[in-house]
């Protein structure tokens, strides 16, 4: 099987600094693969990596086998589509001048091609999906609560119809009964979508509940992926 | 259900896709209204501009605008004729006083106007793209930053020549620098936001990005900062006038009136005083107004 999403031997530096040395990871077609570390590790570097935030120094980055570790302008845009990320701190990941139908709606209006009618019924439905009413479609990111601003991410994330989600500690910036909220709607979402994730974490109860792979980073090298039932993911701790 | 009802009217729709707008209008208007010092600013700017507007309509010489030659009145002291007295040579200075709002009301938007146009630009790019353009840019910036400001403008009058334009000229050139400084510093932080970095991840291209994202978020320290400048610009453009590098006599401006005074003080202080009380509210009111702005804007500014 062709990954979805494969990383071969990436190191990326800060100046002198490896942040992140000779990392090899591989996620599968509408896999679940859990990628756990202590911070300064190097798991965010890897996730801007992976969306092409953050240029490799060297090592590949393949797309469904095909590489696009240099890949730019019109082709990147159309890969981008394809996957998409949500942040951790749900408080700077929305615009605060932008309503929320406008976060949801700006991957849309960047792809073009909806009529005004049905971007509003995308957008309903986008909204639907993360289990917000209409009433949330002309509020200020600042009058939401986090766990509603991190559904609003996820809905903008979903928007471009993306084959993988990139979750950078979706749920560690929100109170722990939210939490819990927003796992089981990333739980039902990657059901209903087949989607892939790539789930970044340092809580490892959490990454149990979601992955069924689990991959350790030790500062900045990769410890392989290995089966994550429960007894192999806490011996990875 | 949604679908089942009546298309909104228009208004109706505007009512609620605005909503958040209007209530946030509403906490703006409120916290710039708790604010003693900033409604003072306010009550002043309104003076100010109203003045402006309607100035030629309700002074009471209208004629004496462009200097009037009425020997037997010079030199008057304020009276129930002439509120704010004459000058040597009979014209009426409150007449002379608020036709120069106009003058200085221009001059401080021809000036704040340039500056931002030059700087915003430059300071969003400087900000934004970062690398060897920011290095050029700020270089550039930093020669233009450590002249003092008059010092640079008189130099620049003294080369092209004296008059209203040449200063106004200069003084925008002393300005600009200021406004790449901010805005580049705000793009900066902005160009690292996530909600930045998931626009590009959308594929979305830089103009898309500076345009809905950036410049929208370097809105209020531009406001701010153009408002203190307004002040500041009427002041330098006043001061360029009283030492006969800006608006020549008999053109009504403040600066240059106190100037023409200096000969007859102090005992024909209503001259000098009215134009020099005039300048002081109005620098005053763009101070203060640009310091509520500041506060309701960006309330975190106001603590630290």
């Amino acid at each position: 099987m062709i990954p979805l999403l494969e990383l071969r031997e990436v190191t990326v530096r800060f100046g002198t600094q490896a942040a992140v040395r000779d990392v090899s990871l591989a996620l599968q077609p509408g896999a679940a693969l859990g990628l756990v570390g202590e911070s300064g590790s190097g798991k965010s570097t890897l996730l801007r990596v992976l969306l092409r935030l953050q240029d490799v120094a060297s090592g590949q980055i393949l797309m469904d086998g095909a590489e696009i570790t240099t890949a730019r302008s019109a082709r990147l845009r159309a890969l981008r589509c394809d996957v998409q990320v949500v942040f951790q701190n749900p408080h700077s990941a929305l615009n605060p001048r932008l309503y929320v139908h406008d976060a949801v709606a700006e991957p849309l209006q960047i792809q073009g091609g909806l009529s005004r009618t049905r971007l509003r019924a995308r957008i309903d439905g986008l909204l639907e999906d993360v289990g917000l009413g209409e009433e949330f479609l002309w509020r200020y990111p600042h009058e939401l609560s986090g766990g509603q601003k991190q559904r609003v991410c996820i809905a903008r994330a979903l928007a471009p119809g993306p084959r993988a989600l990139l979750l950078d500690e979706p749920t560690s910036a929100l109170d722990v009964s939210v939490q819990a909220q927003i796992i089981d709607l990333l739980r039902r979402l990657r059901a209903r979508h087949q989607l892939a994730f790539l789930f970044i974490s340092h809580n490892l109860a959490v990454v149990q509940l979601l992955c069924e792979e689990v991959a350790v980073l030790r500062q900045g090298a990769g410890g392989g992926a290995r089966p994550g039932c429960p007894g192999a993911a806490r011996a990875g701790a | 259900m949604s679908e089942a009802s009546l298309p909104p009217s228009r208004l109706a729709r505007f009512g609620t896709e605005h909503a958040g707008s209007i209530r946030q209008a509403r906490f703006f208007v409120w916290t710039f209204t708790r604010s003693p010092s900033a409604m003072l600013g306010l009550v002043l700017v309104l003076a100010f501009l109203v003045l402006t507007l309607i100035g030629p309509w309700i002074v009471p010489y209208p004629d004496h605008a462009r200097g009037a030659v009425n020997l037997a009145n010079r030199l008057q002291p304020p009276s129930a004729a002439h509120w704010f007295g004459t000058d040597e040579m009979g014209s009426d200075i409150l007449t002379r006083v608020v036709i120069g709002t106009r003058t200085s009301f221009w001059i401080g938007v021809t000036i704040t106007g340039l500056a931002a146009l030059v700087g915003v630009p430059l300071g969003i790019a400087a900000g934004y793209f970062g690398g060897r353009i920011r290095a050029v840019i700020m270089r550039v910036t930093d020669v233009f930053l450590p002249v003092p400001g008059l010092v640079l403008a008189l130099a620049i009058v003294a080369a092209l020549g004296p008059g209203i334009l040449h200063g106004v000229l200069a003084l925008a050139i002393v300005c600009w620098p200021g406004y790449v400084r901010l805005i580049q510093a705000k793009a900066l932080t902005l160009r690292s936001e996530s909600y930045v970095e998931a626009a590009r991840t959308m594929g979305a291209s830089h103009a898309h990005i500076l345009w809905r994202h950036i410049l929208p978020n370097c809105v209020s320290p531009l406001v701010v900062k153009a408002s203190m400048d307004m002040g500041m610009a009427i002041l330098a453009a006043a001061s360029l006038g009283f030492i006969g590098l800006g608006a020549k006599p008999p053109a009504p401006e403040w600066g240059a009136m106190i100037a023409t005074d200096r000969t007859y003080m102090p005992d024909w202080w209503w001259y000098s005083a009215f134009p020099g009380l005039f300048i002081f509210l109005t620098v005053l009111g763009f101070n203060l107004f640009g310091d509520g702005l500041r506060d309701t804007l960006d309330p975190r500014s106001s603590r630290g």
